[in-house]
């Protein structure tokens, strides 16, 4: 089948060219300069960015960042597991409807929804105001480190929700009582058959959550109230400074957390049939 | 007198509002290779799935050895299952497949199932002393062997580390039986496993599985809708309409025997006619009194005839009961498939030797291969 | 060791129970996964649609705080449009997403057409390359986005803003849009194409009359995922806007920081939310009545 049509995909290869291949070229070389802002005229070749790797702002933020990806991934994989699970034990097979609530809180604004969460935090909110609570003398989470957790969990769990349930769907129901069938108990079978045949679906979902989590800035900013600080933060301030060198090698370490994502992605989910 | 193995008594199942199988009773014997015969949606499948646990009975008890196992987990069930598309497990490669019902046991029951006495003798003979640990690692090589054992016993030697995916229909349904066998069940249930396999193949495995049966003395109760897979192997058949059992005895007594017009078109090819039973071994039906066997029937009862293709003799006119116009006459091998009519009824014929088309021929039949059915109120 | 026999009254027979076959009846355990099952799925609702909640409660909050409850109002839903600067970047956000969301859904689809045609090799490689901007964290895209543009800035001095945020858009957009489309056309009968050809159509009538009939459910899907992606993006856009171009994400950032944020925006998020549920209870009611119909 090899027709006139195969033409159209020639624009997009170069533009996929230009747009991701050549930036992210470009950002390796930026690493070894330093530069005012994108001035090439007083250009200088060095390797003195990557003593910012050894900041210790710089391996706080990492650490950070890793830290509450990794918790935040590890909650989202135990509540989207039980509820996909759920969903897909109960007679509810109307998937249709499944993504619709999933997908519908997309459609509230990420910064609006977490200004929210931070709001309700305070020891002195809309929810103690409505129940006429007595404003408790403790201190609210805003600006903890959970705070920055729950924040991650709220916005990425449905991420983590579809990619299971996509995978859960695709077991053969057969396969269960055929383990059943063997003599197999019904939790011995979850461990045996669909724990293994669904995972795949957790290793998308993890990755779908944990690369915004540690990548992302907005939360961080508005429910750490500046207390605490993720490595998407400081390469916002960089480039926010014109240091696009500094904040390039950092996107570069970024990035490179991303291939072996990406990597693990197809090695466990050969066809990608639970990325969408 | 054979030993009852399972009983299905009284049993009732809805999906709904419609019936699936209605108030069934039956009785499987040990040792014996039962198949439930019926076309798609006449509950025999039902039946095979409450027979390994995974539906419930709305009424009835379903009873073996002895015992009313209404309440048992599929997984307590002394019977396995070949599944229709085998539902091997994709992950695990085919000898993990093999073994996989003895994997998940514990170790109290691997010691049952292998012999105490055998397996701590080993342990006693290889380690010098018994411990819980010990006795786990002997019991995981046992199943290893064992596992071994079951796939030399399907013929697929050198195949234990291939993917599954990588399997062919016939090796798939191999190894569904090795893992459903290695378990010893007493009942092994067999849900149309031949159903994606191609003709050849499926011959070649009717002969093995009948000859597995035997040399294992384990119950088969299988489920297919191909009369011909039925009476190759069968001892007795069920055959099934919608969920009633219509007929229950060995192949030659359905063939020869068939209950009602359903078995009768369902079996094999038959001609049936509307007759009249007018007593003392006589039956009156396309115009002529025949002689026949002696039948429960009353005087002047309307009764259903049956008479295959084959048990017709093509006569000389003049010394034939009935005359019929050649319609076609087609080679099918051994025989000729005549067809020919009666006014504006339409007969089918086996003969040895060809006939003119549009020549009359002349037909008689035995008295013995008259077989007679009582009329179903329904028709 | 005794044990209670039960005896069927059907039958007359004992009753099988699970210990003689070596098994616990794990009735209660089952029942206590049940409840933690329940309680999850329960707790994941909340966790869904606790902000909408509280977002909704600010909107109809006559007081405009966002700690003190003080009455009933709508007040703020017809203060939206007063609001220069919100109501500025709100129709900056229906431009850029319904722009690049067209623009996407008709280029997406010829390129999947084309992938579709085209050989292995090119194949993979496209495909590969076409995970990076759904794979790659939003920071990075944006900044890759903004080097790119920055480097244009010579010969375009004033690039950023609307032509930048919306080439942004339909680069991360298409490959939703391609990798709904790309199954469905796996879908269709590989002699359809031929047969029309076959029949003297010509290719454009062909795809006109013959693909895109068949390839329209994962259009639309596309074009969903693609506006629901372009219409909440937030990191993305923050990088590759300039010159006070602001969408609604943008806008709300920066008033964060500023703390003014105002309820009218509370309001405006409310009806999207109610727009948007309206529309796919609606979708969702016309598919189940699809499905019966195909039944029948």
């Amino acid at each position: 089948m090899n027709n006139r049509f195969h033409k159209m995909a020639i624009p997009y290869l170069i533009w996929l060219y230009a747009l991701a291949l050549i930036p992210t070229i470009f950002m390796f070389f930026l690493i070894f300069f330093d530069m005012e802002g994108l001035d090439f005229d007083e250009i200088k070749i060095t390797l003195k960015n990557f003593a910012q790797l050894t900041e210790s702002s710089t391996l706080i933020a990492l650490w950070n960042s890793i830290k509450y990806a990794f918790l935040s991934t590890i909650i989202c994989i135990i509540l989207g597991y039980i509820t996909a699970y759920f969903l897909y034990k109960s007679h509810f097979k109307n998937k249709f409807l499944i993504l619709t609530i999933l997908i519908l809180p997309m459609w509230s604004n990420l910064l609006l929804r977490t200004q929210a969460l931070a709001s309700i935090m305070e020891p002195h909110n809309i929810i103690t105001s409505l129940l006429h609570l007595n404003p408790n003398t403790q201190e609210g989470l805003a600006g903890k480190g959970i705070a920055v957790v729950i924040g991650l969990v709220f916005t990425y769990l449905p991420f983590m929700i579809l990619p299971i349930y996509t995978a859960l769907e695709k077991i053969e129901p057969m396969l269960e009582e055929a383990s059943l069938d063997l003599g197999t108990t019904e939790f011995k079978t979850f461990f045996r058959v669909t724990l293994p045949l669904s995972f795949k679906g957790i290793v998308t979902g993890s990755v779908m959550v944990f690369l915004p989590c540690m990548s992302g800035f907005a939360i961080p900013e508005i429910l750490g109230k500046g207390n605490i600080v993720m490595i998407g933060n400081i390469i916002e301030q960089f480039f926010k400074n014109m240091n696009y060198n500094i904040g390039s090698l950092l996107a570069i370490v970024i990035l490179l957390l991303i291939l072996v994502s990406i990597a693990l992605v197809n090695k466990f989910d050969k066809e990608g049939e639970t990325i969408l | 007198m054979k030993k009852v193995l399972i009983e299905l008594k009284q049993i009732t199942k809805k999906f709904d509002d419609e019936i699936a199988v209605n108030n069934i009773n039956l009785q499987i014997y040990e040792n014996e290779f039962l198949t439930i015969l019926g076309p798609s949606g006449c509950g025999k499948t039902t039946t095979l799935r409450m027979i390994a646990g995974f539906v419930k009975p709305d009424s009835g008890e379903i009873i073996i050895n002895d015992k009313v196992v209404n309440d048992l987990e599929p997984y307590a069930r002394p019977v396995n299952t070949v599944f229709q598309r085998y539902a091997l497990f994709p992950h695990l490669n085919v000898i993990k497949n093999i073994s996989f019902g003895l994997d998940n046991r514990n170790d109290d029951y691997l010691l049952n199932f292998f012999g105490k006495e055998k397996i701590y003798q080993i342990c006693e003979e290889k380690y010098q002393k018994v411990s819980k640990y010990k006795l786990h690692k002997i019991l995981k090589e046992k199943i290893k062997e064992e596992a071994m054992r079951a796939l030399k016993a399907v013929k697929l030697e050198g195949y234990e580390n291939r993917k599954i995916n990588a399997l062919s229909g016939g090796q798939m349904q191999r190894v569904a039986l090795a893992r459903a066998l290695i378990n010893r069940p007493q009942i092994l249930l067999l849900d149309e496993p031949m159903a994606a396999l191609d003709l050849k193949l499926r011959q070649d495995m009717q002969y093995e599985l009948k000859d597995m049966q035997k040399r294992l003395g384990i119950t088969f109760i299988f489920i297919t809708h191909d009369q011909e897979e039925a009476m190759t192997m069968s001892d007795r058949i069920v055959v099934m309409n919608k969920g009633v059992i219509q007929q229950l005895g060995t192949p030659k007594d359905i063939y020869n025997e068939p209950i009602n017009r359903f078995v009768a078109n369902f079996i094999g090819e038959s001609n049936i006619f509307r007759g009249v039973y007018n007593g003392n071994q006589q039956v009156s039906f396309l115009g002529n009194v025949f002689n026949c066997d002696n039948y429960p029937f009353a005087k002047n009862e309307t009764v259903d005839v049956v008479i295959r293709p084959e048990d017709w003799d093509v006569v000389p006119v003049e010394k034939a009961k009935i005359l019929a116009k050649v319609t076609s006459s087609i080679f099918k091998g051994v025989h000729y498939e005549i067809c020919a009519m009666i006014q504006d009824l339409e007969l089918v014929i086996h003969n040895y030797e060809d006939v003119e088309i549009g020549s009359t021929i002349g037909l008689n039949v035995d008295p013995y291969e008259i077989h007679l059915m009582k009329v179903e109120d329904n028709e | 060791m005794e044990r209670k026999v039960k005896i069927s009254p059907l039958s007359g027979k004992e009753i099988a129970t699970m210990a003689e076959y070596g098994y616990h009846n794990f009735a209660i355990l089952k029942k206590i996964l049940k409840i933690i099952g329940i309680i999850t799925v329960i707790l994941v609702a909340i966790i869904l649609y606790l902000s909408i909640i509280i977002i909704f409660i600010y909107s109809v909050n006559s007081s405009g705080s966002t700690t003190e409850f003080k009455s009933f109002t709508f007040k703020w839903y017809f203060k939206i449009t007063e609001h220069r600067m919100l109501f500025k970047s709100i129709i900056n956000t229906f431009v850029v997403s319904i722009t690049a969301t067209l623009i996407s859904t008709f280029l997406g689809t010829l390129i999947a057409i084309g992938v579709f045609n085209s050989n292995l090799k090119r194949r993979k490689r496209i495909m590969l390359l076409n995970n990076i901007p759904l794979l790659n964290a939003d920071i990075v895209t944006g900044i890759s986005l903004m080097l790119i543009f920055s480097l244009l800035l010579k010969i375009f001095p004033y690039i950023f803003g609307f032509p930048t945020l919306l080439i942004a858009h339909v680069y991360f957009t298409l490959p939703y849009v391609i990798l709904n489309v790309l199954p469905k056309l796996s879908d269709i009968d590989p002699n359809l194409m031929d047969a029309a050809l076959d029949l003297g159509v010509k290719p454009r009538k062909a795809l006109f009359k013959v693909i895109l009939p068949a390839i329209r459910n994962g259009v639309l899907s596309g074009m969903l995922m693609a506006f629901t992606m372009s219409f909440d993006d937030f990191v993305i856009s923050y990088f590759t806007t300039g010159n006070g171009f602001d969408n609604l994400s943008i806008w709300i950032y920066g008033s964060i920081g500023r703390k003014d944020l105002t309820p009218a925006v509370y309001a405006f998020n409310s009806i999207v939310i109610f727009g948007a549920m309206l529309i796919l209870l609606f979708a969702n009611i016309i598919s189940i009545k699809n499905q019966k119909r195909k039944i029948k």
